[in-house]
């Protein structure tokens, strides 16, 4: 919200958790998990209860949004919304429910910072310096932060929850302005288990989960099924022109599998224990 | 039609028809059951099924497997729970409190796409449901006579 200026909230999904934290298995809502949903399943199979406090301010919340919008068009809309009494009540909100349960622990003792190791950008450079050789040196744009972020997520390849926690990091640590270019920090994610080199002032990334950089790969060249562009116009079925237009446009963006465009769009570097991909220029 | 319109549209009508849903699921509703294998770990989710829909009416019970096209390994999994014991203690758990007499399991998928493939499998199951881009339901399979109206 300090970044973009638009609010950007949460709200707890009904449930019995206020009076039976200690004695769950005696809550009313026990068969649906705790969660209190709307009675009237034809109509809102899966939805919470409409008449909880919380989704009672959610319901106002958004009035609030559809009427910024039709008063002043989407973009004043949306920078006029933290100014509304609403949004600041559900903003304050959260941070006393952050503070509650963060219950005396500092930021990077929680969940996703706990994952974070903050070195000199100069031990990522020594790391990288083994892809460097005479004809190829890797360029200003990682050199140019004095720190480096680096994410460790120490698992197998894939997706949920790390592209999520790679965002947050961004906007937690790195991030000064309204787009991945504006950072103080490099982010880089590591896919294995960093261990710091303090005397030689770099990095070793072992493996202990199946980490691998095929992985990667092997997601990407899976996405390229998708990939309209290789084809001739006569082998193209109507359905798929504008598919093909659009990819004409912007190339194989819309076409890969979300993490892999999460984790590229975020990530300065991504790092495995056999391999390393890299921003550069 | 997604599955979870597929799904959505059957219990609109089975609830029409006065059935009571013990519980339901579908893509990102996080409301589903998990059915946990007899001896199973329960903290982890090897093996568990989470049936699509689960009612009751008149002491008959109907478990439903739904997807947006015929999927074979659906109805190979609706028979083997159907032949086995292998989730009756899960079974009889998420039914503790009701009077079943029978229970049966089956399929409900797009009208669409109920072809030569889902009526090759249909002696898997016990029935198979099938809804109509308008929403409207019929009863492609019900050999046991279930009387879902």
């Amino acid at each position: 919200m300090d970044i973009y200026g638009i609010p950007a909230l949460l709200y707890y999904y009904p449930s019995d958790m206020a009076n039976y934290c200690n004695n769950p298995t005696e809550c009313p809502n026990y068969n649906t998990k705790g969660l209190k949903n709307d009675p009237d399943i034809a109509k809102y199979s899966g939805c919470p209860t409409s008449d909880d406090a919380h989704m009672q301010h959610m319901f106002t919340a958004i009035n609030e949004i559809l009427n910024a919008v039709e008063t002043a068009g989407v973009y004043d809309g949306r920078q006029s919304l933290l100014r509304k009494m609403t949004f600041r009540e559900q903003r304050n909100f959260m941070q006393e429910q952050y503070v509650t349960k963060a219950n005396g622990k500092a930021e990077f003792e929680m969940s996703p910072l706990s994952a974070v190791t903050v070195l000199s950008t100069e031990y990522l450079m020594n790391y990288l310096s083994q892809y460097e050789d005479r004809n190829y040196q890797i360029g200003e744009l990682l050199r140019q932060r004095d720190e480096t972020v680096f994410y460790q997520v120490n698992a197998k390849f894939r997706g949920d929850p790390y592209p999520g926690a790679l965002a947050a990091i961004d906007y937690l640590t790195c991030r000064d302005g309204k787009t991945y270019e504006d950072r103080q920090k490099n982010l880089v994610l590591v896919f294995g288990k960093i261990v710091v080199d303090n005397e030689q002032r770099t990095i070793k990334i072992v493996d202990e989960k199946g980490s691998t950089i095929d992985d990667f790969f092997k997601t990407v060249i899976d996405s390229e099924n998708h990939n309209l562009l290789t084809k001739r116009y006569k082998d193209l079925r109507n359905f798929e022109i504008p598919r093909y237009f659009m990819q004409a446009r912007y190339g194989s963006t819309y076409s890969k599998a979300k993490h892999i465009r999460v984790f590229s769009y975020f990530a300065d570097g991504v790092l495995f224990p056999d391999g390393a991909l890299w921003r550069d220029g | 039609m997604k599955e979870e319109q597929v799904t959505k549209a059957i219990l609109e009508w089975l609830i029409s028809h006065k059935w009571k849903i013990v519980c339901f699921d579908f893509p990102q509703s996080g409301t589903g059951r998990i059915l946990h294998p007899n001896n199973g770990n329960y903290d982890k989710n090897k093996d568990a099924i989470i049936p699509d829909i689960v009612a009751l009416k008149n002491r008959v019970c109907v478990f439903f497997e739904n997807k947006n096209r015929f999927y074979r390994p659906d109805f190979e999994k609706q028979n083997a729970i159907k032949n086995g014991n292998e989730y009756d203690e899960a079974i009889m758990n998420l039914l503790k409190g009701y009077s079943v007499d029978s229970i049966f399991w089956g399929i409900g998928l797009p009208s669409a796409n109920h072809k030569q493939g889902s009526k090759n499998a249909a002696h898997l199951v016990d029935f198979i449901i099938c809804v109509d881009e308008d929403k409207t339901i019929h009863a492609a399979y019900n050999p046991l006579g279930i009387s879902f109206e």
